[in-house]
């Protein structure tokens, strides 16, 4: 098992997930970021938080997001990046199937805005859509432990220059 | 794999695992910093717990099925094992029904009718009928559909409704008045419209002090 996940080709395919998933999240969360109001009422729609919860959850998220996908795209701890999407993926699917099972006709609220039902409405694709990322995510965790990216290149310049 | 290990301390997993979960707590604690200077500096910044209901509209899937078609003519309406619903109208009904047929008037202006669909379904549930037969007034839309269409939603089978409604199963009856197809050539031309636009503006300059 050890053997299976030292494997070096590992950095190299984890490098191609890291990149797609950072892209990702750095797409779905430009629109949060820009309209906390718009992604305010997304999350209201699901009927899913409190109340007093709604806003805090729309505000911090976006950003968890951002930093996360720019984590994942530089290669700076990226197993913590690749946690809190893990995360962040399981309360989506909660939140997704919770609405699916009510049978909300709505919008995933993922890269736009209710606005967009039509666009992006949730369906049981949505659901595993989240579930492809969810398992990318669990891979960069579990397999990445020496990521390709800046902070290696900085460890191994440090260990160049003393 | 020996630049693997060049580049990875080795070091305990619980020690790994403690520090992946610091990191993710600290980021975390950072993003809701950010978050919070970002919403004071905007000006259309939102409050951190929100106090009224959003106003959201989600519109539900109503529960229809699909109700197979049945001609006017159709044997099954009168051979004793259909249970069948006029959904025309009190007036409607006390004019003129189907003999054996229940009235459930159906007013598309009215209040939801989930009650009474769980009410009629429980009714053709407990009867002995092997299908619901229902007609209305055969407009367009057609009320009878749109209740057999409620019926199939309700997870009673073998629902049908009768094509044309009721003025199909007695010809007496008089024809609904369905909207007037889009090309009707009785319609104003557009071209008329400017003229009573300026002949209205005129009037109002007219009646202006």
């Amino acid at each position: 098992m050890n053997r299976l996940l030292a494997w070096r080709g590992h950095a190299w395919i984890s490098l191609v997930v890291r990149l797609y998933l950072g892209g990702v999240f750095l797409a779905a969360c430009a629109h949060k970021i820009l309209h906390p109001e718009v992604f305010a009422v997304d999350v209201a729609t699901y009927q899913f938080l409190p109340l007093w919860s709604v806003n805090l959850f729309a505000l911090v998220l976006p950003w968890i997001e951002a930093f996360t996908g720019v984590m994942l795209v530089l290669g700076i701890r990226v197993r913590a990046a690749s946690l809190l999407i893990m995360g962040m993926m399981l309360s989506f699917m909660v939140a997704l199937s919770w609405a699916l099972v009510q049978g909300l006709d709505m919008s995933c609220g993922c890269f736009a805005s209710q606005a967009a039902a039509e666009d992006d409405p949730i369906s049981w694709v949505t659901l595993l859509r989240d579930a492809v990322w969810l398992v990318q995510s669990i891979y960069v965790l579990v397999v990445d432990r020496d990521a390709i990216g800046v902070e290696r290149w900085l460890r191994k310049w440090r260990k160049r220059h003393g | 794999m020996s630049e693997l290990n060049d580049t990875m301390p080795e070091k305990p997993t619980r020690g790994v695992l403690r520090e992946i979960v610091r990191d993710a707590v600290i980021v975390t604690a950072l993003s809701a910093l950010v978050a919070v200077g970002v919403n004071a500096l905007r000006e259309e910044g939102i409050r951190w717990v929100q106090q009224e209901e959003y106003d959201i509209l989600v519109p539900c899937p109503e529960p229809v099925g699909e109700p197979e078609v049945m001609k006017g003519d159709d044997a099954r309406m009168s051979d004793g094992k259909s249970l069948l619903l006029d959904v025309r109208s009190k007036q409607e009904y006390d004019a003129w029904h189907v003999s054996g047929a229940r009235s459930q008037p159906f007013d598309w202006l009215g209040p939801p009718v989930d009650e009474e669909v769980k009410t009629v379904a429980k009714q053709v549930a407990a009867s002995r009928a092997q299908r619901v037969i229902v007609y209305g007034d055969g407009d367009d839309p057609d009320s009878g559909k749109e209740w057999a269409k409620l019926l199939s939603g309700a997870n009673i089978k073998n629902v049908f409704y009768v094509e044309g409604g009721a003025p199909s199963l007695n010809p007496s009856l008089p024809k609904p008045e369905a909207l007037p197809p889009l090309d009707d050539t009785t319609a104003p031309p557009i071209e008329a419209l400017p003229d009573a636009q300026s002949a209205d503006s005129e009037q109002n300059e007219k009646e202006a002090p």
